[in-house]
């Protein structure tokens, strides 16, 4: 139980804080009316990081941040949900965005790779980032053709192939820039702490 | 149950791999001195040699000589051997 709070409140700090910077921030980045989709999706680099290091657990806590995200902290533009509101269409829709990373590990296990020597016949280590840039592409395709699928299913939207791709690359580049960020910010702060450590 | 701690520290031993990867990790105090000693010593003249950089950087010989045998290896140095005496090396930045 403690687990399981500790790695909910982490999740939905990191996907709260990397989607408010989006909503401030990235979501005009490339901005194309006619084809909506964000060119870089911040928040994904939370979906990758903490489902794989959490697993399901992550899941209903980046559920529980786009909905207080959503309800608010967004003002004015609203072009980028379903209903203008957090609605039901936008639960599901926020439900299968945030297990898209899931549902990549699922299918990697399936294919006999996992995390763990019981599940697959290779093992995928968190903390490789090829492994991980691997989990990236794929949720990201998954997010943009299956996310997709459902958001036109649940809505009366036409979604265009060319806001499928839009959505895959966002997701993608999203990551990688949250990624790059963090580590130029840990090779700051290892600088910091030597220089500390050499003044007293 | 899994531990939340060791479970955070796969995430940091990710963005570290990512820094290794980068070859952005910092290097450490005598490091960077020599090798602003070096680039300072380019600056001013072009040939650079490794009694140069002990008197800019006022560190031992062994020092200068052990780091630089490591910012060889980390390819941000080459040591390219003098015709005239064997026993000299020119240093060069790569960046």
């Amino acid at each position: 139980m403690k687990y399981f709070l500790q790695a909910f409140a982490f999740t939905f700090f990191m996907y709260f804080g990397l989607w408010i910077m989006w909503v401030h921030f990235a979501i005009d980045i490339a901005l194309n009316s006619e084809y909506p989709g964000s060119l870089v999706y911040l928040p994904h680099a939370a979906r990758v990081i903490c489902t794989c290091i959490f697993g399901w657990v992550a899941i209903p806590a980046m559920v529980v941040a786009d909905f207080i995200g959503i309800s608010f902290f967004v003002h004015g533009n609203t072009d980028f949900l379903l209903t203008g509101n957090f609605s039901f269409e936008e639960l599901i829709n926020s439900t299968v965005a945030n297990s898209s990373v899931f549902l990549s590990l699922i299918l990697l296990k399936l294919s006999g790779l996992s995390f763990n020597y019981e599940h697959g016949s290779l093992l995928l280590r968190k903390s490789n980032y090829q492994h991980i840039f691997l989990i990236t592409v794929l949720s990201a395709f998954i997010n943009g053709l299956f996310g997709n699928f459902i958001r036109q299913g649940i809505s009366d939207l036409d979604i265009h192939m060319y806001t499928v791709l839009r959505f895959t690359v966002g997701d993608i580049l999203g990551t990688l820039a949250v990624l790059l960020v963090c580590t130029i910010m840990l090779s700051a702060y290892k600088d910091l702490f030597n220089k500390s450590n050499k003044d007293y | 149950m899994n531990s939340f701690k060791k479970d955070l520290m796969e995430a940091i031993a990710l963005v570290s791999n990512i820094e290794n990867k980068l070859k952005i990790s910092s290097l450490n105090g005598n490091e960077k001195i020599i090798f602003y000693s070096i680039l300072i010593k380019e600056r001013n003249d072009d040939n650079c040699i490794i009694s140069d950089v002990i008197r800019v950087s006022k560190l031992s010989r062994s020092t200068v000589f052990k780091t630089l045998k490591k910012l060889e290896s980390l390819s941000l140095v080459s040591l390219i051997q003098s015709n005239e005496d064997k026993r000299e090396f020119s240093i060069k930045v790569n960046i």
